[in-house]
């Protein structure tokens, strides 16, 4: 126990770790330059413009919705008849017309 | 002037906007040592603690409006520097997952190349000594052994109580003594 309490204390507690020359001045003046060249962010983010801007992105995406919904609507509509129209026509041939036609021309002759 | 009646005009000037940033450099140069020889202690390299010191100083600038000056600027300062770090070795392991070596080898390593490491056989033997600690427990002796910082103030720090930071700098020396020995 005795000499483990020894390695310890004959390792002491310097600091063994150095930086390059100056760096402590340069840091200082590097975070200076970054701080009073730079708004802080929390200025940047509450912007008044930026609300603006957002109302606007907010109106052109609700506009942008409500017109997709009601052409969308149309649109089914429009391809609900033009379907209606594809099943009637392929569900008649040569002979149905025919019987049509001589059907109304013997109610001519009647 | 002394320490006490710096950081009182330090404290002033932070809560006045117009020499926010005045004082806020003042306070760059009053802490940046200490602060930078707790963040390279734990991450070892130069390059990485200019990294993590230069984000903290970011982060405080940018958060200045959350100091309530109710707690000392350093223990203010102290909080943001180890949240720094810690998430910086965090995204290191993550970064070396897929990696062979663990990220305290890896650390090892680099400090054995590095050109601003003045330690002897024995320090560097001390500090393979305490990469094998955890961080939690790395951090606890680090602040005591070298920087001899109260336990009251850690607890400030690190939101860890008195007995808990005792205990843990106790198994810390344990281990290191330890390994110190046996190697």
């Amino acid at each position: 126990m005795k000499k483990e309490k020894n390695i310890l204390e004959q390792t002491g507690n310097r600091n063994p770790f150095v930086v390059p020359d100056g760096y402590f001045e340069n840091f200082a003046t590097n975070i200076d330059n970054s701080i009073f060249e730079q708004p802080k962010l929390t200025k940047r983010i509450f912007m008044p413009w930026m609300y603006l801007a957002a109302m606007f992105v907010g109106i052109f995406l609700i506009g942008n919705l409500i017109y997709y919904v009601h052409f969308q609507k149309t649109n089914d509509v429009n391809e609900f008849s033009d379907l209606y129209e594809m099943y009637v026509t392929s569900q008649i041939d040569q002979s149905v017309m025919y019987d049509y036609y001589v059907s109304d021309d013997l109610k001519d002759l009647e | 002037m002394s320490n006490k009646k710096e950081e009182t005009e330090i404290i002033q000037g932070l809560s006045n906007p117009s020499t926010q940033a005045k004082a806020f450099s003042a306070c760059v140069r009053m802490y940046q040592e200490r602060l930078y020889w707790h963040i390279r202690k734990m991450v070892l390299s130069h390059e990485d603690a200019n990294d993590v010191l230069q984000n903290t100083f970011m982060k405080a600038w940018n958060g200045i409006n959350n100091f309530r000056g109710d707690s000392q600027i350093l223990t203010w300062l102290y909080k943001i520097a180890t949240n720094e770090t810690m998430t910086f070795l965090a995204n290191k392991r993550l970064r070396n997952l897929s990696g062979i070596e663990e990220v305290e080898n890896l650390l090892l390593n680099q400090l054995r190349s590095d050109e601003y490491f003045s330690g002897a056989e024995a320090e560097m033997k001390l500090q393979e000594a305490i990469l094998t600690l955890p961080e939690k427990q790395r951090l606890v002796f680090n602040m005591k052994y070298f920087d001899n910082i109260t336990y009251e103030q850690m607890e400030e720090i690190l939101n860890t109580s008195v007995g808990a930071l005792k205990a843990s700098y106790h198994h810390a020396t344990k281990k290191i003594e330890k390994f110190l020995t046996d190697s």
